[in-house]
């Protein structure tokens, strides 16, 4: 099979997944014990009478069927209207495309972060097998996975801009204020990563070929690309997943720093009771997750096609 | 049993192992053993700094440090035991059931895991928090919601793996009925699967919960947790910076004995792993 008729198969398979999505994320917001309108004039600071709230259910469309109210929303979805927040009015796709340029930033740092420092660190893993440079790092690996971001995070603001007063405690002014936010989201990454790949690239190093190559007389760099370079799949696999993880994670971070993106909109409207903001939310990061799983499996049937008839049963 | 033979074997992780009994039992007994009540307000002692009437000083209100830690036991290593003893339940009745029965139910199962699994789990605890409100409740049902699938599958892809072979078959034969195969030679041979994955996912959960009270999410004050800790020593990090050392800290000790727990009883299941301890993030 060809790679364009495998890419136009898995995205008509997406269709029904889409629609499981949209569908969630509407229902989800119907199921709450709170009724939407009562919600929705409490956060405006008014006393939700029995006439006021008729009024808005009927102004909010929801004294309308179930079905017809799921397929509307729908249809202005996917014409980019996502309703109006309850707080201000405001439209809530205005907001959400606000606030994804930062998000999207920190979390791209985050990843350029995370690759640069958990292949550094796998290497001098590789180099320095057994010694104490390797046991030192597995140390810090250990702690990286198992330490709360949130408590990092605090202690990297406390260190950084309250103690040494040399980078912003919050907010989005400028390169710096990127530092510690990207640094704090990318800890457990890095870490997860930084073992992975060592661990793949040590067993790599007991193969044949590796003794084949060391035997041919390679030079040091060669013989560890040639590790690298076979150590990579499980790496792969994984960051596949960890894109989007890496997108949707970040809202404990942006609370930390106050950092304007996606997730600091969602938890803010989770505390308002504010059911649009949370159901777009919820909508955006499922299809972003869904699209990210596509590409990786893109990816990988462009290199390997045995996977394109494996990945479509 | 061979399996609690090289476990024990395992200096490390049997010590972790005690640690997180110890924790545990503190956290049980908490009412027997810490000096304070968690919630006696003090004023005028507060920012105590550590000493013997108070081993690990006092917060903004004067109230004992360690006594709301020992107490914050219950809310987070607690609820977290009990969000994935509910989860693993589920898995292994959905999926042994999946993995048996075949047919339109496993394909059902298997098809809605696959749209929950579609979410990212921490959108997905984020969306019912979102729609029930903040509260612990709330977020033990999230993380049971959000994790499920998961285990579903994983039990059902181990069923698939025993269910077709002869030992079963003899038993089914000999007249036992499903619920006696299941309890007598299915869930042994998934046990080990299951008690390692839960380990490491416990670490993930506690992490979840305290992230979640840490933002005001979870567990509403004054019931002491760690992560709310966190979040109350933040604001006056400024001047009392030590503040947010003992939370912190019983949280990275606590998630890392289960971290270095899983990675043990997995290598304790399998003689021959190499002990590579791959992580899933």
């Amino acid at each position: 099979m060809n790679i364009g008729s495998y890419i136009v198969r898995r995205l008509l398979g997406l269709l029904p997944l889409l629609l499981a999505i949209s569908f969630f994320s509407f229902v989800i917001i119907q199921l709450s014990p709170s009724d939407p309108a009562e919600v929705a004039i409490r956060v405006n600071a008014m006393t939700p009478t029995p006439e006021l709230i008729a009024e808005v259910r009927e102004e909010m469309g929801l004294d309308k069927p179930f079905l017809e109210r799921y397929l509307t929303w729908l249809n202005n979805a996917v014409h980019g209207d996502l309703g109006k927040r309850y707080v201000d009015g405001k439209s809530v796709a205005g907001e959400m495309l606000k606030a994804l340029p930062p998000t999207l930033m920190l979390a791209a740092t985050s990843a350029a972060l995370m690759l640069a420092c958990s292949i550094a660190a796998a290497f001098v893993g590789v180099l320095f097998e057994g010694r104490w440079p390797d046991l030192l790092l597995r140390g810090l690996i250990f702690l990286g996975t198992s330490v709360p971001a949130f408590w990092a995070g605090l202690l990297l603001i406390w260190l950084f801009a309250v103690h040494l007063d040399l980078l912003p405690t919050g907010g989005l002014s400028g390169p710096s204020s990127l530092v510690l936010p990207a640094v704090t989201l990318a800890l457990p990454y890095i870490s997860a990563y930084a073992r992975l790949l060592r661990n793949s690239m040590v067993q790599t190093k007991q193969q044949n070929f590796v003794l084949y190559a060391k035997a041919c007389g390679r030079s040091r760099g060669a013989v560890l690309r040639h590790i690298f370079r076979n150590s990579l799949q499980s790496s792969l696999t994984g960051l596949g997943m960890s894109l989007p993880k890496l997108v949707a994670g970040t809202f404990v971070v942006e609370c930390i720093f106050a950092w304007p993106g996606l997730g600091r909109l969602c938890v803010t409207a989770i505390f308002n009771r504010d059911f649009p903001v949370i159901q777009a939310y919820v909508l955006l990061m499922a299809v972003l997750f869904v699209l990210c799983n596509l590409c990786m499996d893109i990816c990988s049937a462009l290199v390997d096609p045995r996977l394109r008839e494996r990945g479509l049963q | 049993m061979t399996f609690w033979q090289s476990l024990k074997r395992d200096r490390p992780g049997m010590a972790c192992l005690c640690f997180l009994v110890l924790v545990a039992l503190a956290g049980l007994l908490a009412p027997y053993i810490v000096p304070y009540d968690p919630a006696d307000i003090d004023v005028r002692n507060k920012f105590a700094s550590c000493g013997w009437t108070h081993w690990l000083g006092t917060d903004h209100l004067g109230r004992d440090i360690l006594s709301r830690l020992v107490y914050g036991t219950r809310a987070s290593l607690g609820f977290s035991l009990l969000t994935m003893g509910v989860t693993v339940s589920i898995g292994i009745v959905l999926g042994m059931s999946a993995g048996f029965l075949r047919g339109k139910v496993e394909a059902f199962l298997m098809r809605l895991c696959d749209v929950m699994m579609s979410f990212p789990s921490e959108v997905m605890i984020l969306a019912i928090v979102g729609m029930l409100g903040p509260g612990l409740e709330n977020v033990v049902l999230a993380c049971v919601i959000a994790k499920w699938p998961w285990y579903t599958r994983m039990i059902r892809t181990v069923t698939r793996q025993y269910a077709d072979m002869n030992y079963i078959r003899f038993a089914r034969v000999a007249g036992y009925g499903t619920p006696y195969i299941i309890r007598r030679h299915l869930l042994p041979c998934a046990a080990g699967e299951i008690i390692v994955l839960a380990t490491l996912d416990t670490g993930a959960v506690i992490l979840m919960i305290s992230a979640l009270s840490f933002l005001g999410l979870g567990v509403q004050p004054p019931t002491p947790e760690w992560g709310m800790m966190l979040g109350e020593a933040k604001d006056i990090m400024i001047l009392y910076p030590e503040q947010m050392l003992p939370p912190g800290i019983t949280i990275l000790l606590v998630v890392a004995a289960f971290n270095f727990l899983g990675d043990s009883l997995r290598d304790a299941l399998d003689p021959w792993h190499h002990p590579s301890r791959e992580v899933t993030v």
